[in-house]
């Protein structure tokens, strides 16, 4: 990889760093080989991959044409749509319950330390898991929720039709992540000092007041983390999908990063995903920055 | 704090609707397990299950290779949690205790992973693993995740606090770097590693979609692969298909009923450090 003469430069100039300097190097070197391997020589490699089209071992230069295919495919387009359509509304969903819950678990209620386990508890089991217990609830000729939604009168619901499917999935992804966000947003309202509280409550303001005035302002830098969250852990949902409705019924629930799996383990064609990865690699790394741009903006009173 | 009972009342209520939202799927699931077949199909579908069928989960476990599966699993998510205990801290300890050139741009750089979600890296390191040749092995599933930016960063936090002087000493005494590290850093950062090995073993333990790509032969299956082909040959037989849910279930919720307090200490940990 380097010349002799490199190494030998690289050497000298190793020896001459003081022994701190050396020593965080050797206890740092097994890290540093791991994320490059790991890490930073895949994400180098997505874009180049993307200039390839076939098969894994086979494929054939294409160029930009891999680029420019997505944006004439009806599929990809759709999912993206889709995908969009998904994280608008679950975003919404699990940012505002778990922002009221984490509100109320704030407070002092008796068995507080309960509740918060009880509710963050999902985010620890297995997505196969609430993949299927979900399924078996939604389904909708023995599902438990038809049956009791049929106590109020609502007929039968398809909760896996083309038009509900991706809701089904919002429901499952959310009862996942609303108790971990609920408990990120109380470890932010812990960083509130209380007097800001008093003295909001001196100069005779309700809660709601307080809330809006206190609460809020303050939380903003976790507000954006959450949401931040929430998008980067929108790509668990592949293994709702998998294990529940394959991305259809007519590619209803044909989420990106399940389409992205089919390109490239099922229709084997890793270039045309890779070209797919990029593309959405660039989304995902601009919605970050305009996050952290967002988060860094304090508010002092 | 002087909140009305209305308003106290509200609280319950909506605490308490939402924790058995979040408890009924999985008490669901649980009694699913243990119904037998008619019952299952009957209208209405019942809530619990007439008598206990263990039975259920003896047929699951022979009907395929589960032990082998939850073998797997327990390889692949215990040696990536040991090794990142021994990993994070030290690359905690270097970025707490020592000062070096390129130390600003190296922890950029790390820092800077938490950005990439699996889905970038994940077929470009298919193909590396391929030609690596770890297809199908336990390598191909540990090794990618040896180390992550959440732990390095976690353990550094918790290893900042401890005095340079105490390292110091040790280096006056004549103790080795790695012996300081060994002896010294790791016995005080318990808390950090514990929560480690909570969030690593079950991050890990519940891991589906690398396994997906890099197993294809069934011995090598993890537990999670080996649920949903299992769930694909027994579609109809939703209490079977339970009852292996469960086996996957199991060490998670004896972790979480033992490990609470690392457990909550981490998510409230992740929350402040934003």
């Amino acid at each position: 990889m380097f010349s002799i003469q490199e190494r030998n430069q690289i050497m000298r100039r190793f020896l001459k760093l003081d022994r701190e300097s050396r020593t965080a190097y050797v206890f740092l070197s097994p890290i540093l080989v791991f994320f490059f391997i790991f890490y930073f020589l895949p994400i180098g490699m997505a874009f180049y991959q993307g200039l390839y089209s076939g098969m894994f071992g086979k494929s054939v230069f294409v160029g930009l044409k891999n680029y420019a295919r997505i944006f004439n495919d009806e599929v990809v387009l759709t999912s993206l749509r889709s995908t969009l359509y998904f994280m608008v509304i679950s975003g919404s969903v699990i940012f505002l319950i778990s922002l009221g819950l984490a509100i109320i678990l704030n407070e002092n209620i008796r068995a507080r330390t309960t509740f918060r386990s009880i509710l963050f508890f999902p985010y620890m089991i297995s997505l196969v898991i609430i993949g299927y217990a979900w399924s078996f609830i939604l389904d909708q000729r023995n599902g438990i929720l038809n049956y009791f939604l049929s106590f109020v009168g609502i007929p039968n619901i398809e909760w896996f039709s083309p038009e509900l499917a991706l809701l089904s999935i919002v429901i499952m992804f959310a009862w996942w992540l609303i108790g971990y966000c609920a408990m990120l947003f109380v470890a932010g309202m812990q960083s509130i000092p209380g007097e800001y509280y008093e003295a909001c409550r001196l100069d005779g303001a309700s809660t709601l007041d307080c809330l809006r005035f206190i609460t809020i302002p303050l939380l903003r830098p976790i507000m954006m983390f959450v949401i931040l969250m929430i998008i980067l852990f929108s790509f668990q949902t592949f293994v709702l999908i998998f294990n529940t409705t394959g991305g259809g019924p007519n590619n209803a629930t044909n989420l990106y990063i399940f389409h992205l799996y089919r390109v490239a383990f099922l229709h084997l064609n890793p270039g045309y995903a890779s070209a797919l990865t990029f593309l959405g690699m660039t989304i995902i790394i601009g919605m970050a920055i305009i996050i952290f741009k967002k988060m860094d903006i304090k508010f002092e009173y | 704090m002087d909140k009305s009972l209305l308003e106290r009342s509200i609280y319950y209520i909506i605490i308490t609707v939402a924790a058995l939202l979040t408890i009924f799927p999985i008490f669901y699931i649980v009694s699913l397990s243990f119904q037998g077949v008619k019952e299952m199909w009957s209208y209405p579908p019942p809530l619990l299950p007439g008598k206990l069928r263990w039975s259920n989960y003896i047929q699951a476990w022979n009907a395929a290779p589960f032990s082998r599966f939850t073998l797997n699993s327990f390889v692949v998510a215990g040696s990536i949690t040991m090794i990142h205990l021994f990993l994070d801290s030290l690359g905690g300890y270097v970025f707490a205790k020592f000062r070096f050139p390129g130390q600003n741009l190296i922890f950029l750089l790390i820092y800077s992973t938490l950005v990439f979600p699996i889905f970038i890296r994940m077929i470009p390191l298919y193909i590396i693993c391929n030609s690596f040749g770890w297809n199908n092995t336990y390598q191909g599933l540990i090794f990618p995740f040896m180390t992550s930016a959440f732990g390095i960063f976690l353990m550094r936090q918790i290893i900042l606090p401890i005095p340079r002087e105490l390292i110091e000493s040790a280096r006056i005494d004549g103790c080795s770097e790695l012996g300081i590290f060994w002896r010294m850093i790791m016995p005080l950062c318990k808390p950090g590693l514990a929560i480690i090995v909570v969030y690593t073993f079950i991050f890990q333990w519940n891991s589906f979609l690398w396994p997906l790509i890099m197993i294809d032969t069934t011995p090598m299956k993890t537990l999670p692969l080996g649920i949903t082909a299992f769930s694909r040959d027994h579609w109809m037989q939703w209490n079977l298909v339970a009852a292996s849910a469960i086996f996957l279930f199991i060490p998670t919720l004896i972790l979480f009923i033992t490990m609470q307090k690392w457990i909550m200490r981490g998510a409230l940990l992740s929350g402040l450090k934003s």
